[in-house]
């Protein structure tokens, strides 16, 4: 087993975290089915960061692997998919792509807890499934900040995500581009390349691999644990390349088929339609015009419904893990601010450009003045939205959104 | 020897010290002392002759002054009583005046005490860094254990897969250089109860949000969400009708508007993600019910 943290590097508090995580329970979880490897890839300037830091990391035996600057792929790639693809040769050259070999891609702020190793422990040795993936909780530096908070419906999302990836077709698109399990010789047959850049490597990734192997995903138990961006700015240029990775899917996806790409299509319509349905919904008001509620109304309830519902059912499970609840009060009206960003990030993607070096911090700035209710809580504003819906005023989920982190 | 032990006498001597000295069989039945650093004062083999004698005294006083004179001076003699002079018993003589090293001599009986308080401070807690390495060890030993049987059920029953049949890992720890030690300074063990009581008693920094993130937790949680899940279903229909019910009636009685045809068909973009959200929901609680999300507790 490689866990493999793939990533610039320059969140190296974050990144130093995820690797102990593993360390740590490797050690501290008896029964565990595998022999590991920690690997981090990163790039040149994410070593430059602190220099120490990774030294200190591969004295504690983690591989600590630069992607060089001058390294290219076949299709010329760049971003993640490129450190992605170096990993991939790196395996093929130390013998490592075989049937006996996983990988569990980790981003640099994705820890693992006992549960996370178990699960994983479980899907390899089954071996029933060639790809797994699992429900990812946000409790790492979590802060009452409508950006943790938003966070929240990810959560409680990843349950709609695993059945639909389980799912023959993926119906409702989704995929993890962390906390996911791939046996290394699919992974590597598979590869990372693609024509210039890919915003949303991971659901490129999913789509080849459906399209070669078919349904190979399974559900991996255990849960990853993560934390949400500090700002809503920093939220909404995430949001942006996932959009933009769902637009490059559909279009530049040769292997996509005719079917999958209108389910694609269709999921990104969902989330498009978040921001029109709001301001429909305002207009309907001061217009005193809504007869077609007289048809939607159920569906329309059923809708706000389900978007509060992830609010509420994401706090629970990550709930378990705070030492303290914001309140129903604070959560919704922090739900509310977060809830913003996804209503409004699809089209601010439309008009705006994602590069390669889209860095969205995952490293305080500041301690916390006073101890956190979680863990360790940040003392930063901030918001990570992610929803819409088509009458919702208070978008939740960001439908047809890949997860893609 | 003799010497140090009369000044000590000096320094220390006081009311509640009676100022007398055990003076040696053999030396008071010859009549003088014995050589400086012969005699065995306080032997039990040799019992003290009675202080009064005037000879013994005397003698005591002489070896003072002649050592006193080989040292050349700096002896605190200054308000001392010669032992020829009989205590009185009322304080006078005794010691009256203190030596002029008294503080002196205090300060450096001070610090030893603080020498010896420090090393002990440091002994109890080498000790109890090395009980707790000892505990750790012990614990390690148990896991070794443990894991070992593990793998040894596990050579016995190879990985099942359906996609090869390979059983044995393709790599060795020479091909790829240091993999992660087992003495390698990871974050020490939580789920050992000796070692959260040396972290509970050392002043170390919080420990690392991961671990709690046990598989306890993990289970507790997952049962959390699937006894809520039959509520879930049945408040969300619920809700969703009496949202639907309000708004059917919000329009009923609300003045309507006749807007032109391309306005009206506006919120048809309502309708466009019903189909997603009610995949969703079938989705989210098929998950839950068909598959048995927990996982077995470690120990």
């Amino acid at each position: 087993m490689i866990f493999q943290v793939t990533a610039i590097g320059k969140n190296v508090r974050a990144l130093e975290a995820s690797v102990r995580s593993v360390l740590y329970w490797v050690r501290n979880t008896p029964f565990l089915g595998y022999r590991y490897l920690v690997w981090a890839v990163v790039e040149p300037e994410g070593y430059a960061t602190d220099p120490t830091l990774y030294e200190s990391l591969k004295a504690l035996g983690v591989g600590v692997f630069i992607v060089p600057r001058d390294y290219r792929t076949r299709l010329g790639t760049s971003g993640k998919a490129r450190a992605l693809q170096y990993a991939s040769d790196l395996r093929s050259r130390l013998g490592l792509s075989t049937s006996e070999v996983w990988v569990y891609h980790q981003d640099e702020e994705t820890c693992v807890g006992q549960d996370t190793l178990l699960g994983i422990s479980e899907f390899v040795t089954r071996g029933e499934k060639l790809v797994g993936a699992g429900i990812i909780l946000y409790p790492v530096d979590w802060a009452p900040i409508p950006t943790h908070v938003q966070e929240f419906t990810r959560s409680y999302d990843d349950l709609r995500v695993l059945d639909s990836l389980t799912m023959p077709g993926n119906p409702t698109a989704g995929f993890h581009g962390s906390h996911f399990v791939v046996r290394a010789d699919i992974e590597d047959s598979i590869g990372w390349d693609v024509s210039g850049y890919s915003p949303a490597e991971d659901l490129t990734f999913e789509i080849r691999v459906r399209s070669r192997y078919g349904p190979v995903f399974g559900i991996l138990k255990g849960f990853a644990y993560e934390k949400g961006a500090f700002t809503m700015r920093e939220q909404l240029r995430q949001r942006r390349r996932w959009v933009r990775g769902i637009l490059y899917a559909i279009r530049r996806s040769p292997v996509l088929s005719r079917k999958r790409r209108w389910t694609i299509a269709y999921s990104a319509a969902s989330w498009f339609s978040a921001l029109p349905s709001v301001i429909v919904l305002v207009a309907s008001v001061l217009l005193h015009y809504g007869p077609l509620l007289y048809f939607t109304s159920f569906f329309t309830g059923f809708i706000w419904i389900s978007m509060v519902t992830g609010y509420i059912v994401g706090a629970r499970l990550n709930g378990g893990y705070l030492a303290a609840s914001p309140g129903y009060l604070r959560l919704f009206l922090l739900g509310l601010a977060g809830a913003t960003v996804d209503v409004v990030a699809p089209w601010y993607a439309l008009f705006t450009r994602t590069t390669a070096n889209d860095f969205v911090r995952k490293d305080p700035v500041a301690l916390p003045t006073a101890p956190s209710p979680v863990a360790t809580g940040v003392s930063m504003p901030g918001v990570r939205p992610r929803a819409w819906s088509p009458i919702a005023p208070v978008p939740t989920a960001a439908p047809g959104s890949p997860q893609s982190r | 020897m003799r010497r140090e032990s009369a000044d000590s006498t000096y320094e220390s001597s006081g009311p509640e010290a009676p100022f007398r000295r055990p003076i040696p069989a053999k030396a008071a039945s010859q009549g003088r002392a014995g050589p400086p650093g012969t005699s065995t004062p306080g032997s039990p083999a040799t019992p003290p002759l009675p202080p009064e004698d005037p000879l013994v005294l005397e003698e005591i006083d002489r070896i003072i002054s002649e050592l006193q004179d080989r040292r050349g001076n700096g002896h605190p003699t200054e308000g001392s009583r010669p032992w020829s002079v009989p205590y009185t018993g009322n304080g006078e003589g005794i010691a009256a005046a203190p030596s002029g090293y008294f503080e002196e001599h205090l300060d450096a009986a001070r610090r030893a005490v603080g020498n010896i308080h420090e090393k002990v401070g440091e002994l109890e807690s080498a000790s109890s860094s090395l009980r707790q390495r000892v505990a750790a060890a012990e614990s390690e030993l148990d896991r070794i254990r443990e894991e070992y049987q593990f793998v040894r059920s596990r050579e016995e029953r190879p990985f099942s897969s359906s996609f090869s049949g390979t059983t044995v890992p393709p790599w060795s720890e020479d091909e790829l250089g240091p993999a992660p030690a087992p003495g390698a300074p990871v974050a020490p063990r939580l789920s050992s109860g000796s070692f959260t009581a040396i972290r509970a008693a050392s002043a170390s920094p919080p420990p690392p949000v991961y671990e709690r993130f046990t598989v306890h937790r993990y289970n507790r949680t997952i049962e959390s969400l699937k006894e809520g899940r039959a509520t879930l279903v049945i408040l969300t229909l619920v809700l969703s009708a009496i949202v639907g019910v309000a708004l059917v009636l919000l329009v009923l009685y609300s003045p309507i508007v006749n807007p032109p045809v391309w306005v009206a068909a506006l919120p048809l973009v309502w309708i466009v993600p019903i189909p997603y959200f009610l995949l969703s929901f079938r989705g989210t609680h098929r998950v839950l019910r068909e598959n048995h999300l927990n996982l077995p507790e470690a120990k």
